[in-house]
């Protein structure tokens, strides 16, 4: 599905006059409801050449500049003072003053393998694939903070469009099962476990406070292992069940039976495959979460490598 | 003994007072910083310090709303009421602390910091089992 939205950007140099006009191409994913990755919008403008044509021009990246360039030259070999470095430089300055009006994040400048001491490229890949049509590409590798695999992030190509992630965007899933026992496994197993009706839960494809998934949902759902305090149709409260003051005044949901007990834990299951298993299926962007390492790390001043630090209490 | 040797013996007095009470006072601060508080957290500034600068993603339980009969398609009767039922924890989701631009070719780890519920669900499970 494509969207173009005209953005009514117009823009006259004296020496030649541009009509241009940024369009934004969001390609929607046939993905998981709550991943709505995008790529970047697309520049789009239509070029005056000095002949007196005009060309429609698409740039998805810096990268498409020289391509645009060449191919409006070719195509145009009649217009002599319109040569592929005039118009590559003319291009390039369309480009940069849209990122500029794009009020675009900063890259995102992670841990790579050219960090590390050998500069060597990605190994012991385990899978890697596309989100989409959106360019961005999560692989999962040999990890470059220790042991064990690593989740990676990348474009797909230098022609493909930059990707923005937004904070709070949702990038994969993260596999797991309830368990009432704590199973360590890789200190990936996490608490389920809810301190405040504002922390954000996924909800209807959506990231959003608890407080308005209850007040949505009324004082007759109950949270798993959970209890929830309301004053008529408006929660207060929301605390462990095996913590709860079951004497405590106004409306008490009764704790979940199956989460009930000091422990309620969300253990990564591994039984997700991830690569997508050879028979035709796309692998799972839902199942590559539990690949992500702590990265809580800094350089050795030793010999320059990724040192964990370990969080406390492990 | 002349003004000097006097004013001299005075000032010691007051550095054999001043000295220790600083010194005490910079080791407690330090100490502090560190998150040395000689309980089980200690360490837990640096590691969080580590984890914000490199950890681009964190958790977030997913929800899902299950109805009385088990079903989870809609949140509301045919009268438009809510039916009632439970929210139970589904397969999460991993999501981006800041708004980034992915911009390079390169692959680049990316970090998921495993969350202060789980050390101290840990933690208080120890306390619980001894």
């Amino acid at each position: 599905m494509l969207v173009v939205v005209p953005g009514g950007a117009f823009y006259s140099p004296p020496s030649r006059r541009f009509v241009s006009h940024l369009c934004a191409e969001l390609e929607l994913n046939q993905l998981e409801p709550w991943l709505a990755i995008t790529p970047m919008p697309a520049c789009t403008l239509d070029l005056e050449l000095k002949n007196g044509a005009v060309e429609p021009v698409k740039l998805r990246s810096i990268a498409d500049v020289e391509s645009e360039a060449s191919r409006l030259r070719a195509k145009h070999p009649t217009s002599p003072r319109d040569t592929e470095k005039s118009l590559a430089r003319t291009l390039a300055g369309h480009y940069k003053k849209f990122q500029a009006q794009s009020s675009l994040p900063a890259p995102y400048r992670g841990p790579s393998y050219s960090d590390t001491l050998s500069g060597g490229d990605i190994t012991n890949l385990a899978a890697s694939f596309e989100v989409g049509h959106t360019g961005l590409v999560l692989e999962v590798a040999q990890s470059l903070a220790g042991a064990g695999l690593g989740l990676f992030m990348r474009k797909r190509d230098a022609s493909a469009p930059h990707v923005v992630l937004q904070a709070g965007q949702a990038l994969c899933g993260y596999p797991c099962r309830v368990s009432a026992r704590p199973m360590i496994e890789g200190g990936k197993t996490i608490l389920f476990s809810l301190a405040s009706l504002d922390d954000e839960v996924m909800f209807d494809a959506k990231l959003q406070p608890l407080r308005a998934v209850l007040e949505a949902a009324g004082p007759s759902v109950q949270l798993a292992g959970h209890v929830i305090s309301w004053d008529s149709a408006v929660p207060t409260g929301v605390q462990l069940s095996d913590e709860a003051d079951t004497a405590a005044t106004g409306m008490i949901a009764s704790a979940d039976e199956l989460l009930a007990g000091p422990c309620r834990y969300l253990v990564p299951y591994s039984g997700v495959d991830f690569t997508g298993g050879g028979d035709g299926r796309p692998p799972g962007i839902a199942g590559v979460g539990d690949q992500a390492n702590d990265l809580a790390v800094e350089k050795s001043a030793k010999d320059g490598k990724l040192q964990v630090i370990d969080a406390p209490g492990c | 003994m002349d003004i000097n040797q006097i004013f001299r013996l005075k000032y010691f007095h007051h550095l054999c007072i001043i000295l220790p009470i600083a010194i005490a006072l910079l080791l407690q601060v330090k100490g502090a910083k560190r998150g040395g508080d000689g309980g089980p957290y200690g360490g837990a500034e640096e590691y969080a310090a580590a984890a914000e600068k490199h950890d681009l993603l964190y958790f977030r339980y997913r929800l899902d709303l299950m109805h009385a009969d088990q079903s989870t398609d809609s949140s509301t009767s045919n009268n438009g009421k809510p039916r009632g039922g439970r929210l139970v924890p589904g397969s999460a989701v991993l999501v981006a602390r800041r708004a980034v631009m992915v911009d390079s070719t390169v692959p680049m780890e990316l970090g998921h910091a495993y969350g202060w519920p789980y050390w101290q669900g840990q933690l208080s499970d120890q306390l619980r089992w001894g």
